[in-house]
Parts: C-alpha cells; sequence; structure tokens
C-alpha cells in the first residue's frame, strides 16, 4: 500500500522548509537530552551523597541547579518542538489542501458530472484532514515519544548494560502487542465508522424526507430500521473496546510489571553479589514508569498511519487525474457566430456517440429552437456550444476560431447560459445576481424586471440583500430559474444558451419572459431547448434532433404546416390535450 | 439539571454493571497500590540481605501475579462501564428518531438540518461520554487520589507526603484551565472546518457555474482564505494542548525534587528506608491520573450538561398533531371539505378562507391557481401535516381528527411538489408504501408513471442508487418516481401536489392517460397548468385563498371568469398550433 510515489506525496509538503525542520529536530533533541538527565541526577545523589552521607553543600547545590536548570530547559525544550512541529505540519497540510482545490477546480467537466459531489469534497477536506492528523499525531507524538524511548534506552545502556537489556526486552514484547493490536482494531474501528456514516445518513433523511415517510405510513419500519443499526453500531463499539482492553494500556502495564520484576531479579542477583548501587534501580524504576506511556501513545496511533495511507492513495489517484485543456487564445469575439462541422461528441467512457455529424451555422443574432425527445443529445450540444465540453470529432468554431482554442474569460464575457436546475450560491440575492461582475443599480432593476423577478424581491424583508441558500431563504424551482435568468440578462450577452430554463415557472410568468426574450431577437444570438412550443414560437429556426442528429430544420410556422415532419408530430401526439 | 434527570433514570437500570464496574476499579486501585509497596519491599530486603535468590523470585512472582489479576479486572471494568454508556447511546438515538416522527413540516422548516443532525450526533455523544468517562474519571480519579494519598500518608511517610505533594494542586488547576481553553479552541476549529467543507461544497457543486463566469481563480482565493482560517484555529489548539506536557512535567519535576529533598532529611533521620523512597516515587507518578481526572470529568460534565439541555428541549419540542383518535376504519373515502379559513403558523394572512368541497368515492378533482393562492395547502390539511383550526374536514362520515393517524396516513397516495427521494435504489424508493412489492410490481408503476425509458437508460435498472452518493435524477425525472411510488401504492385516494409541472408535453398526456386508467381512485390534482386537469369531475380555481370559481370544465368555461382567461391565456399557447 505504501509505495514511493504515496511516500513522496505524504513528505514532500513537509520539507518544504528544511531549516526549521532542522531547528525543530535539534529542539527535540536538546529536549530529550534534559528530560532523561533528570532520574541519572537523582542516582548519583543517592549513590554519591546520600548513601555514604556526604552532605557538603557545594556539591550539592550544584547538583540541585543542574537538576532544576535541566528540568526547566526539558520542559520549554518540549513545548518549543510542539509548537514548531505543528506548525510544519499544519503548513504541509495546507499547502497539499490548496494543491488538491486547484486540481479539483480544473478537471474536465466529464470528471465532475461522472462523480457524486459529496466524494469530491470529501478528497478536498477529509482526505486531506486525515493527512493533517498524520502529521500533527506523527510529529507531535510519535516522533517525540520515540525519541524519549531512544534516549532513556541509551542512558540505562551507559548506566547498566545488563539492566537496559532486560528493560529492553520490553520493545519487542511492545512491538508485538502493538502489532495484534493493529491488526485487530484497524478492521474494528473501520466498521464503527462505517456504522455511523449509515447512522448520519438516516438522519439526514428522516429530517429530509419525514413527511414522505409519514405519509406513506412507514415512520414505523424507519423506525426499527434505524434501531437495528444503532444496535449494530454498539456491538461494533463494544468489539473495539474488548480490543483495546485486551491489547492496549492494560496488556503495556503488564508486560511493563513484569519487567519491573525481571529487573528486581536482575538487581537482587548483583545486589547478591553484591556490588550493585540502589541509585540504579531508583534510576530504572523512574524510567521505566515512563516508557509504557509513549508505548501506548504510539500504538494508539497507528490507526492514523492506516487512514493517511488509504487517503494518500484516493488523493494520488485524483491528482493523477489530466486537467481541463483551456485555450489560450485572448483576441476578443468580434462576431457571435457558430459554424458546427460534422460535429460528433462521445460522452468519455461511453459506447455511443450522444451527438453524430452535426453540421450547423449559426449568424450573429440568430434566435435557434432545439426540441426533441429527452435523450436526444440537446443540452449536450449546449454545453459543447458553452465550450463545456471538448469536441470529439469535426469543428465547432465561434467567431471563425475553434472554441477550444479560446481562453475561457474570452468566451464568458460574451456568453451567458441558463441551466434547467439553476445553482445559487448562499450569498446574498444581490451576489447572485451579479456574479463577480459589476453593474449599476438601474442595470440591476432592468434585469430584475426582464426577468419576471421583481414580484419575488418585493415580498422580501431585505430585497436585493436577503441572503439564500442552505442558510438562507430557499428559492422554488421556478424563481430559481428567474433568477438565473435575471443573472444572464444582466450580463447583457452576445450569445444566450437557455436549457429548459422556463419549465417550472407559472404560464403567466412564462408567457411575459418569452415576449422579453422575443424582444433580444437579432441582437443576441440565441440557442434554446424548449419542451413547450410557446417558447421557440418565435424562434428564426428550429432544428429538431433525434438520436443525436439533426433530423429537421426551418422556420416554425413551415415545419407545423409539413404533418410528416418530425416536428409536427412532436406536438401533435395524441392525447387528451388534444382529443 | 437536565443531565442529572438524563443519566439518573438510566444510572438506575443499569445499576449492576455500575456498581460491578466500580467494585473492579476499586480492586484494581488497591492491587495497583500494592505494586509499588511489594518493590518497595524487596528493595529493603535485598539490602538488608534479608532475601536469597530463591526468596526474590517467589517475590517477583507475586508481583506478576498481582499484574495479571489487574490486567483481568482492568478488561472487566471496561467493558462493564463503556457497554452500558453504549447502552444509553442506542436509547437516546432511538429515542431521538422516535420524537421526529412525530413532528410536522412546520418544524423541519424551520430547523436547519445540520442543527437537527448534530443534535443527534454530538450532543448525544456528548451525554454518553458522561455516562462513561464522565463516571469513570469522577469515579476512578477519586479512587485512585484517596488510596494514594492513605498509602504515602499512613503506610510510608506522612511529612514526606505533605512536602512531596505541593505541587499537586498546581497541577490540577493547570490541567482545568488548559482542558477549558483546548475545548474553546477546538469548537472554533470545528466551526472552521464545516465552513470549509460548506464552501468547498458549494464550488463544486455549482463549478459549470463558476466556470461560465469565469470564477475559478476567485473561488480559489477563497478557499485559501478558509483553508488558512482553519490551519490558524488549528494551531491554537496544538498550542493550547501543548500546554499540558510543560504543565505535568514542571509539577511531576518539583514533586520529584520535594521527594528527595525530603526523603533524604526523613532517610537521614532513619523514619523511612531507601525502598520506601523508591515506592514513594512510584506513587508520586500515580498522581498524575487524578490531577488530570478532575480537570477532565469538569469538562465533560459541562459539556454533557449543555448537551442534555439541548436535547431534553428537543425531547419536548411541541407536537401539534396528537395520535389521539380511536378510529382503525374509514367506512368510505368520501371527503367533505369544510374550511372556514386556515392561518400557517407565524404567518399573519390566512392561507385559505371558506371553501367547501365535497368529494365522491372516486372522483377527480382539479385544483387551479396561480403560484401562492393556497393549492398545496388544501392537501396538507387533508394529509394533517397542520392542524385545522376554523372549519371541518371530514372523512367518511368522521372527523379526520378521530381516526389513528396510521389508519389515516394509508389512505393517502401522496406526491409532493417537491418529492423526496431517499439515498436508495431506484427500485427501495418506489417500494416505500408498499415494501414488499415484486420487481415487476414496480417495473409496471414506473411504466405508468412514464419513466420507463429513462429506466432503460440507468446502469443498473431498478438497483441503481439514486440520491445523495447516487445517480442525481433531474427534477422531472423524481417527480415520476414519486408517482410510481404513489400508484405502487393501494391508497384509495392520489393526492398530486403539481406532479405534472416539470415534465414535458408528450410525458404530461401519458400521464394524464395514466391517472385516467385510475378510475376506481379519488384523486385530488393541484395543476398550475389547466391541461392536466380538464377532465376533472369537479375544478376549483383558487385565488388568494379563496375558491373564485368551482365546476366541470365546460360550465366554468362559459362563467367567462377567472378559469376562463386562464385558458384562453394557456390556450393561446397551444394556439399558435395550427391544428
Amino acid at each position: 500500500m505504501i509505495n514511493r510515489r504515496l511516500l513522496a506525496l505524504m513528505l514532500r509538503p513537509l520539507l518544504q522548509d528544511r531549516r526549521r525542520l532542522v531547528l525543530a529536530l535539534i529542539l527535540l533533541l536538546t529536549a530529550t537530552a534534559m528530560d532523561v538527565l533528570g532520574p541519572w541526577l537523582t542516582k548519583h545523589y543517592i549513590d554519591s551523597y546520600l548513601v555514604p552521607r556526604d552532605l557538603r553543600p557545594e556539591p550539592l547545590i550544584i547538583l540541585l541547579m543542574l537538576y532544576v536548570g535541566s528540568q526547566g530547559l526539558a520542559a520549554l525544550g518540549r513545548y518549543l518542538q510542539t509548537l514548531y512541529f505543528a506548525r510544519i505540519a499544519l503548513d504541509a497540510v495546507h499547502a497539499l489542501r490548496r494543491r488538491v482545490f486547484r486540481h479539483v477546480m480544473h478537471l474536465p467537466q466529464h470528471v465532475h458530472d461522472a462523480t457524486p459531489t459529496g466524494e469530491m469534497v470529501a478528497r478536498v477536506t477529509n482526505d486531506t484532514d486525515d493527512l493533517r492528523e498524520l502529521y500533527v499525531e506523527f510529529l507531535a507524538t510519535v516522533l517525540q515519544n520515540l525519541m524519549l524511548l531512544i534516549g532513556i534506552l541509551v542512558a540505562m545502556a551507559l548506566m547498566d548494560l545488563k539492566l537496559m537489556l532486560i528493560a529492553a526486552t520490553l520493545i519487542p514484547v511492545a512491538a508485538v502487542v502493538i502489532w495484534a493490536y493493529q491488526r485487530a482494531s484497524g478492521p474494528a474501528a473501520m466498521e464503527v465508522r462505517r456504522l455511523r456514516a449509515g447512522q448520519n445518513a438516516r438522519i439526514n433523511e428522516a429530517i429530509g424526507g419525514m413527511s414522505v415517510l409519514q405519509a406513506f405510513n412507514q415512520t414505523e419500519r424507519f423506525r426499527t430500521r434505524y434501531h437495528d443499526l444503532n444496535v449494530a453500531q454498539y456491538h461494533a463499539r463494544l468489539h473495539t473496546i474488548r480490543i483495546s482492553a485486551l491489547l492496549l494500556r492494560s496488556a503495556l502495564d503488564l508486560v511493563g510489571v513484569i519487567i519491573l520484576a525481571a529487573l528486581l531479579i536482575g538487581y537482587g542477583a548483583d545486589s547478591l553479589a553484591g556490588g550493585a548501587e540502589i541509585g540504579v534501580l531508583y534510576a530504572f524504576v523512574t524510567w521505566l514508569g515512563r516508557v509504557s506511556e509513549p508505548l501506548i501513545e504510539i500504538t494508539q496511533r497507528f490507526n492514523i498511519f492506516q487512514q493517511a495511507g488509504v487517503a494518500g492513495t484516493r488523493l494520488l489517484s485524483l491528482l493523477d487525474r489530466p486537467q481541463a485543456a483551456a485555450g489560450d487564445d485572448t483576441r476578443a469575439i468580434r462576431s457571435a457566430d457558430y459554424r458546427l462541422e460534422a460535429l460528433t461528441f462521445r460522452h468519455h467512457g461511453a459506447e455511443a456517440n450522444t451527438l453524430d455529424d452535426v453540421t450547423l451555422e449559426i449568424p450573429e443574432g440568430r434566435f435557434i429552437g432545439l426540441v426533441g425527445h429527452t435523450g436526444s443529445g440537446k443540452s449536450t450540444l449546449l454545453d459543447l456550444l458553452g465550450g463545456l465540453q471538448p469536441v470529439t470529432i469535426g469543428y465547432l468554431l465561434l467567431d471563425g476560431r475553434r472554441i477550444d482554442t479560446l481562453a475561457p474569460s474570452v468566451i464568458n464575457t460574451v456568453m451567458a447560459s441558463v441551466p434547467q436546475e439553476p445553482f445559487i450560491r448562499s450569498t446574498t440575492l444581490r451576489d447572485n445576481l451579479l456574479m463577480g461582475i459589476e453593474a449599476d443599480d438601474a442595470a440591476i432593476a432592468r434585469a430584475i424586471d426582464e426577468a419576471q423577478l421583481r414580484e419575488l424581491i418585493d415580498r422580501l424583508p431585505d430585497g436585493l440583500e436577503t441572503p439564500l441558500g442552505e442558510r438562507g431563504l430557499t428559492l422554488s424551482t421556478g424563481e430559481r430559474q428567474l433568477l438565473a435568468l435575471a443573472r444572464a440578462l444582466l450580463r447583457q450577452p452576445r450569445i444566450l444558451l437557455l436549457d429548459e430554463a422556463t419549465a417550472s415557472v407559472d404560464s403567466l410568468t412564462e408567457s411575459r419572459l418569452n415576449r422579453a426574450l422575443a424582444a433580444l431577437k437579432g441582437r443576441v444570438t440565441m440557442v434554446v431547448v424548449a419542451h413547450r412550443l410557446s417558447t421557440i414560437a418565435e424562434a428564426d429556426e428550429v432544428v429538431v434532433m433525434q438520436a443525436g442528429r439533426v433530423i429537421e430544420r426551418g422556420a416554425p410556422d413551415r415545419l407545423l404546416d409539413n404533418s410528416d415532419g418530425a416536428y409536427y408530430r412532436l406536438w401533435h401526439q395524441p392525447g387528451p390535450l388534444h382529443d | 439539571m437536565a443531565l442529572r434527570r438524563l443519566l439518573l433514570d438510566f444510572l438506575a437500570t443499569h445499576r449492576r454493571a455500575y456498581l460491578l464496574a466500580i467494585m473492579a476499579l476499586l480492586a484494581v486501585g488497591l492491587l495497583n497500590m500494592a505494586l509499588p509497596w511489594w518493590a518497595g519491599r524487596i528493595i529493603d530486603a535485598l539490602n538488608e540481605g534479608r532475601i536469597d535468590m530463591s526468596g526474590l523470585w517467589r517475590s517477583a512472582a507475586v508481583l506478576v501475579a498481582v499484574a495479571l489479576a489487574m490486567y483481568g479486572l482492568r478488561y472487566l471494568w471496561r467493558i462493564l462501564l463503556f457497554g452500558a454508556s453504549y447502552q444509553l447511546g442506542v436509547a437516546l438515538r432511538d429515542r431521538f428518531y422516535e420524537k421526529l416522527t412525530r413532528l410536522d413540516p412546520g418544524f423541519f422548516q424551520q430547523r436547519r438540518s445540520g442543527d437537527l443532525l448534530a443534535r443527534s450526533t454530538q450532543d448525544i455523544d456528548a451525554v454518553e461520554v458522561a455516562a462513561g468517562e464522565g463516571v469513570l474519571s469522577s469515579v476512578d480519579g477519586a479512587l485512585t487520589l484517596l488510596l494514594v494519598l492513605a498509602m504515602m500518608i499512613i503506610v510510608i511517610d506522612a511529612p514526606l507526603a505533605l512536602i512531596a505533594l505541593i505541587p499537586f494542586p498546581f497541577m490540577a488547576w493547570g490541567f482545568y484551565r488548559v482542558a477549558s481553553r483546548v475545548q474553546g479552541y477546538f469548537g472554533q476549529s470545528l466551526a472552521r472546518f464545516s465552513d470549509l467543507n460548506d464552501r468547498t461544497q458549494e464550488a463544486i457543486a455549482g463549478l459549470r457555474l463558476l466556470r461560465q463566469h469565469s470564477l475559478i481563480e476567485a473561488e480559489i482565493a477563497d478557499f485559501d482564505r478558509r483553508a488558512e482560517a482553519h490551519a490558524r484555529a488549528n494551531y491554537q489548539v496544538q498550542r493550547m494542548e501543548a500546554r499540558y506536557d510543560p504543565v505535568v512535567f514542571l509539577a511531576l519535576g518539583s514533586a520529584t525534587l520535594a521527594t528527595i529533598a525530603a526523603g533524604s532529611w526523613r532517610y537521614l533521620s532513619g523514619a523511612i528506608t531507601l525502598g520506601e523512597l523508591t515506592s514513594f516515587t512510584l506513587y508520586l507518578v500515580q498522581l498524575i491520573w487524578p490531577m488530570f481526572a478532575l480537570g477532565w470529568c469538569l469538562n465533560i460534565l459541562q459539556r454533557g450538561e449543555a448537551a442534555a439541555r439541548r436535547l431534553t428541549e428537543f425531547f419536548h419540542e411541541r407536537e401539534t398533531i396528537d395520535d389521539a383518535g380511536e378510529r382503525s376504519k374509514v367506512p368510505s373515502p368520501a371527503l367533505h371539505i369544510a374550511i372556514d379559513a386556515f392561518t400557517y403558523p407565524l404567518a399573519t394572512t390566512p392561507a385559505l378562507t371558506d371553501l367547501q368541497l365535497e368529494i365522491k368515492p372516486g372522483q377527480t378533482v382539479g385544483i387551479v391557481g396561480a403560484t401562492g393562492s393556497g393549492k398545496s395547502t388544501l392537501i396538507r390539511l387533508l394529509l394533517r401535516q397542520y392542524p385545522l383550526t376554523h372549519g371541518t374536514l371530514i372523512l367518511g362520515d368522521h372527523p379526520l381528527g378521530d381516526y389513528q393517524l396510521g389508519t389515516l396516513r394509508s389512505m393517502y397516495a401522496y406526491v409532493p411538489q417537491d418529492p423526496y427521494l431517499f439515498a436508495a435504489t431506484l427500485g427501495e424508493n418506489v417500494a416505500l408504501g408498499v415494501p414488499d412489492a415484486s420487481d415487476s410490481e414496480i417495473r409496471a408503476a414506473l411504466e405508468a408513471a412514464a419513466f420507463g425509458p429513462d429506466l432503460a437508460r440507468l446502469p443498473d435498472g431498478l438497483d441503481t442508487r439514486i440520491g445523495e452518493r447516487g445517480v442525481t435524477l433531474s427534477g422531472g425525472q423524481r417527480q415520476r418516481v414519486a408517482l410510481a411510488r404513489a400508484l405502487l401504492s393501494p391508497a384509495p385516494i392520489l393526492l398530486l401536489d403539481d406532479t405534472l409541472s416539470a415534465v414535458d408535453q408528450t410525458t404530461e398526456q401519458q400521464l394524464l392517460t395514466t391517472l385516467e386508467a385510475e378510475r376506481e381512485r379519488t384523486c385530488l390534482i393541484v395543476s398550475h397548468r389547466l391541461s392536466a386537469v380538464r377532465h376533472a369531475d369537479q375544478i376549483v380555481v383558487l385565488d388568494q385563498g379563496r375558491a373564485v370559481e368551482q365546476g366541470r370544465h365546460d360550465t366554468l368555461l362559459t362563467r367567462n371568469g377567472h378559469y376562463a382567461r386562464l385558458w384562453q391565456e394557456q390556450q393561446i399557447r397551444i394556439a399558435e398550433t395550427p391544428s
């Protein structure tokens, strides 16, 4: 699972500022040395002064000052190195997060269309947060404790090699315990997290869909289902408790006592043979008391390694995806006309073409109505015209230039589009209209009137300043469509792309909107996908699509006269409406 | 107070588990005291030459035996204590869900879903922690403190203990200070993280919009700022947490110094042995836990109290719809509607006034009117989502309130305006009201709801996962799935709330044919398109909450009133089709 690329991804951000890293390591080494010195001094005091009852003040005062100084320095050093490492870790994760987010924002549209939003968000925030935990915990806890462990062992070895070897058996034993805990707790913890996510999803749907559950009399069934999930999670958590109770603190404490017993025997053997110093035992006992805590800390952090490994692998595969290509032709658009030549488009990974051999010319100022059954390729064509998807075969020229060579900003200044389900940002209504451009109040008022949004705004207590979205006002689909239309009109575009943009608007408003759009005729190139005849009654030309091909074109009136034509059939199906 | 009320009942029912856990804790504490004491005795015996090698082995074996007993007891109390507290979690989660099932749409509209979700997770967790870790830290902390003090003062040496203990109150105070500030910063860091998460979610969901408005770089810069804020908040947490270390370190260091100084004096005056001094040092380390537990416990209880208050408030949320009816049989699905006035809670003007309507079993009734005219309100009242204060609603000779809620709800198959789909497979979503429906029945319902062609395009057919983390359906598709859900249900009354608004003309006709075939069911169709209700047995025209006209299509047309005008308006668009 851990390979070189993964290591590089995780380590490189840490190595950005080497000087700071080296400084932090020096601090860590110094603090550990000072820390370990404490029991050493005590041992020296007991064996050289206390037991022989040598109580001259000068050496004792020096000893005292050394003790106070070393311990004070150790405390300060430990604190400072933690801060240093925390800073390094957080800067590293910040850098990584920026990189991932930038990459995600520049991924091709088809990647986003095929990936649920929640999953993509999880990559940017949760996965990088897993790495943050790794950095913080690893640098702050694991490194520090590992160093302490080594320091203690070195000090022990210097003092008494035989006793140190006894104490050092703690390491392999602890390694086995850690390994066993690791093996058992990883899957168990994963199961708990999985069930927890399930619980959250159930609560979420209960909050969102309770009225449906009530109306369909399903509250009892869903309640039981939630209860079963709770019980399953209870058992899973109890399992993790069992594992940690068997293998974590209790086990390491047990091992600690066994080693204490071994030390006593080892010391006793020396002492019975004569020549052992009691101070040595005192120092060892003190050190031993501090060894099990680092081991426990390290053991508990192992899950984080695992999690971060998984998160890092996911991030790698995300970063491996190529970004969308963007054109760099920044010359402004002179004429807002399109030419499509034998245009073919196939969705990424699809087996069939969505658009097949489409040839079409759209002069500036032309109003084109695009009709056809669901799945005939209307919306896809609109995406291509908007430059959101790349052409597979053939040409799509805007202003005589291939659209993929144009810089996005060039396209965006002349074009506005309104999708069927417009996106509303959680900011004020005004910001939602402006979307980064500047406009005076008169222009805003005009766009609002044209898009029939006035009535809604007058109803709102704070008017244009009303916050929208998750934490603000929720708009109905129809209101969202009007807002998106106003947003598009405000930009005074030369190209306007509408995708069933008024489908959820009531009929009176819709007919007013159609009049507003008809007024743009001749000035603005318009491509309008519609499923209601009235929307495109004023179009210069109607294009009928079927299975990705253009099967009929012409002025709407002429097409309606042709009772053999596809357009005619589209509106004259038998049904209660026309009986 | 709230926490105590929530916990007391629970503690009483799980008295046995708690008592056993506390006894195990006590036993562990006692054994834990015996360990250093025994180790000290061995050292003294060695120093005084009172013990030989085999005696040493025996003494060490006792040490190990005690450690093994502790291992078993530690396992026991963990399972007992945490097992019990996790059961509290299960009980509270069940209760939470049950409460949700009894609340009305008005409640859900006023609450942010994130807030409710947080209560079901974080708040229940906090209470659970109070019942587990809270009990542990308070009981075990106090127990350990008392035992260690007893050993130090009574068994070893009172003057030594009194001097060595001076730093410990400072340690406890330091812990508490650090813990409460960590808590504060931790909350801030969580808030920053959720901020970052929300914004990322919005950026990715609205990526098309951002691309089309050249806002990608601005969004990346904004992300940067938020990521930076999160990193800063996180650094504060790390900085605060890092302070634990010097607190322990300095307090323990000074206590050790005091122990050695006072211990030297007591040793030289013959009050204690060197073995006892070593034991004393071991006890000293054990005092860290009670000091930490004190601060920890206060924190846990504070958080638990706040969480319990919020939970209690939620559990006592007013239920506007009481399930007090007793009837479990509906004699006939005839509806008699006599509404004098209905005003939504918190609203000032009534949504419906003076509506009289008689619906015979099997009749189709159309409710038409502009947005905001009160069409959906009628359906909500029939479902008893809101209580009707002025007027009567009679179903089969009895007021709605006389029936058990379950009985009443089993009468309706309801398609809401903005249909909610659960994060499950398509098949499960359709079979919501009839969980044991066969695949062919589900298919038939989808077919009737004009979802057949869409179904053919879904990757896994009925098993396709929809909703969050699955395939995203368009507004029109969602409505048709919801319609299939209602068609599959055997309930005698169909309630359609503007179900045909987001479908195209062809599909609308298909659906009307389907409804035509549902002749034996009573059908209430709310619509803003008149074509959807043209063939209804009765049509009610609502304008600002009043029924301005009522009758059949033909009669209403001849009356030349509101309906005729609306019809004219919508006909223009159809008349443009010279058929």
